[in-house]
């Protein structure tokens, strides 16, 4: 076996083949000596099942995909196509547009909670547009605007990455379908149309499944700037396994819900993946 | 159908000289070949005649009109490029259909248009297939099918021939010449390649370093080449040419002065002897062809020598082959200039 099998074994398969089996008990993560750790069978999928909170983290999560996949993906795609045209310093662009990605997700947090204050950035940019007559509102704890700010700050944090596989994806374009697209009339809404979009078919599909995965696993920002309030609008699923496996100590419980959560996402990027490349050979 | 006229063309890359002071007149309906070494500009001049390049200086008018500050679209141009350009995920009929749709051609008059050029070019089984389920004969066919439904005053070919593998090339060759002939539309067409150039030109012009070398018909450029580098590019292989030193008696005698290159193709070289040759070479090696030997020699500068002979030659007693050709495929060269006397 070679070094690259045992780490995966090791870090990949073991605990996934772990979380599984914890799904079937009623493992607590301090060991309570009152309560011994039993195997209690589909109890814990009955339960997750059965509990509304955990439909409404599943909708709350999968809304955020449906929103954030679109929205990420045309900024990136859009920034992608700036930084790829003769823009004098477009290196720097490039690397400064980049930052973001870099940054940890809680430092973004951090400045984003400071933007989304009742005095911050918004709000103020808010009263400049409206000469007063809109706001002062709380973003982040607003029913209303809290899921929207999340997104729009998520989007911001994580578009770099898929820009710079457009940006690989853009540069493998042969240049004379750009040529043939000018010489036969093309305006550059057409040339994008007919030239750029479809020849990035495969970069879409990457992107497409690549954000839906990315997207599904939204926790940070939530734990940090909402813990999935208000009135549970931006509670995630994994926020609500962090909760019921960390602060409630419910790991048996919340191992279901990985569980139950793993194959939904898989089935979603299979089915992606089915659909968006099977388009492709008709 | 219209003429293509250059007056002056300059264009630079910062201080880099691409093309220089470009004068060049292709008469309606011609078939126009840019033919040169990679490097020599030949693809710049046609891009700026497309539209693709904006020169730095001068004229390019097409029929009456002057073109400079117009969109490729609006030239009356259309092109086809060596990577042929098809867009992946249309199909055929798409393709076909592309410039048609953006110029929002009528439907029935598009569909008419469309089903000409598949016919013409024989593409009807394949109008439902997508560009990666053709071979390359028919990639390079869609796209010309593709500049022809568009009527263009002056069709663009950017080397169309050179990613197909031999055999097809002659066969795309001979229906580009038939399509020329059918149409009797001006085309101009890029290549490195000379016999493409030689077969397919009504006029080939030879670029070398921006410069126009030499426009003529292939006759005119392979018996009366202007100057050395014509001389060596048309032609395969290239002519031979031999200073004074190599010449014996007789062949000094062909010369006016010993500033003069003698020149001599080797196709036109026959084996002579000591009395006759106009010059004395030292074999080196010969390749049989079959059909013909291709000849390598030294000359007593130490230049190779290629002769296509159609006989093994012997050598003299002396150990040296004597070479004549007839007067008429002589050629003479200025040694400084390069340029042709005479």
């Amino acid at each position: 076996m070679g070094p690259g099998v045992i780490l995966t074994l090791l870090f990949i398969v073991t605990p996934f083949v772990l979380s599984i089996f914890l799904s079937f008990t009623n493992q607590r993560l301090v060991p309570n000596l009152n309560i011994p750790t039993e195997f209690i069978g589909f109890r814990n999928y009955e339960r997750v099942l059965g509990r509304p909170d955990f439909w409404n983290a599943f909708g709350n999560t999968g809304l955020f995909v449906a929103l954030i996949v679109p929205i990420q993906g045309a900024i990136a795609l859009g920034v992608a196509m700036l930084i790829n045209s003769k823009l004098p310093m477009r290196n720097l662009f490039r690397g400064v547009f980049f930052i973001p990605t870099v940054m940890t997700m809680v430092v973004v947090s951090v400045i984003w909670a400071v933007l989304f204050r009742i005095d911050g950035f918004f709000n103020q940019f808010l009263d400049l547009l409206s000469f007063g007559m809109l706001g002062p509102v709380d973003w982040l704890t607003n029913e209303m605007t809290a899921m929207g700010s999340l997104i729009l700050l998520s989007a911001w944090q994580g578009f770099p990455f898929q820009m710079v596989i457009y940006l690989a994806g853009l540069q493998a374009i042969n240049p004379e379908l750009y040529e043939a697209a000018k010489v036969e009339g093309s305006t550059s809404w057409q040339t994008f149309r007919h030239v750029t979009f479809p020849s990035l078919r495969n970069t879409h599909v990457f992107i497409v499944i690549a954000t839906t995965i990315l997207g599904f696993k939204l926790f940070t920002q939530v734990n940090l700037l909402t813990q999935g309030g208000p009135q549970g609008v931006t509670e995630t699923v994994v926020q609500l396994i962090y909760q019921n496996g960390f602060q409630q100590g419910k790991v048996g419980f919340a191992s279901a819900l990985s569980v139950v959560f793993f194959l939904t996402v898989l089935l979603i990027s299979i089915a992606q993946r089915y659909f968006l490349t099977n388009e492709e050979t008709k | 159908m219209a003429n293509v006229r250059l007056t002056n063309l300059n264009k630079n890359y910062g201080s880099v000289e691409v093309l220089k002071n470009i004068d060049l007149e292709i008469k309606s309906g011609e078939f126009c070949v840019f033919v040169g070494p990679s490097g020599c500009g030949k693809s710049t001049l046609l891009r700026s005649i497309a539209g693709l390049e904006d020169v730095t200086s001068g004229d390019v008018h097409i029929g009456d009109d002057r073109v400079n500050d117009m969109r490729p679209k609006d030239r009356g141009i259309s092109m086809v490029f060596q990577s042929y350009a098809l867009f992946p995920h249309k199909t055929v009929y798409e393709n076909i259909a592309y410039g048609l749709r953006i110029a929002k051609v009528p439907k029935k008059e598009l569909e008419e248009k469309v089903a000409e050029a598949a016919r013409a070019l024989k593409l009807e089984p394949l109008l439902q297939r997508k560009p990666a389920n053709l071979s390359g004969g028919q990639r390079q066919r869609v796209a010309i099918g593709r500049s022809i439904v568009r009527n263009p005053r002056v069709f663009l070919f950017d080397e169309p021939l050179s990613n197909l593998d031999a055999a097809l090339r002659v066969t795309m060759r001979t229906e580009i010449g038939q399509l020329h002939s059918r149409l009797d539309a001006t085309m101009i067409y890029v290549t490195h390649d000379q016999v493409e150039a030689m077969t397919l030109a009504d006029k080939i012009v030879v670029l070398r370093d921006g410069i126009i070398e030499q426009v003529g018909t292939p006759v005119d450029l392979y018996e009366r080449p202007d100057n050395t580098f014509v001389a060596q590019f048309i032609g395969s292989p290239k002519m031979n040419l031999f200073t004074s030193e190599d010449l014996t008696e007789k062949g000094k005698k062909c010369l006016p002065d010993a500033d003069t290159l003698l020149g001599m193709r080797p196709e036109h070289m026959r084996v002579s002897d000591m009395k006759n040759g106009l010059v004395a070479l030292t074999p080196t090696h010969s390749e049989n062809l079959g059909e013909y030997f291709l000849a390598y020699f030294e000359s007593a500068t130490g230049e190779e020598v290629i002769a296509k002979l159609y006989e093994k030659s012997v050598p003299d007693a002396d150990g040296k082959v004597y070479l004549e050709t007839i007067k008429s495929r002589l050629h003479r060269f200025n040694k400084e200039t390069g340029l042709r006397v005479a």
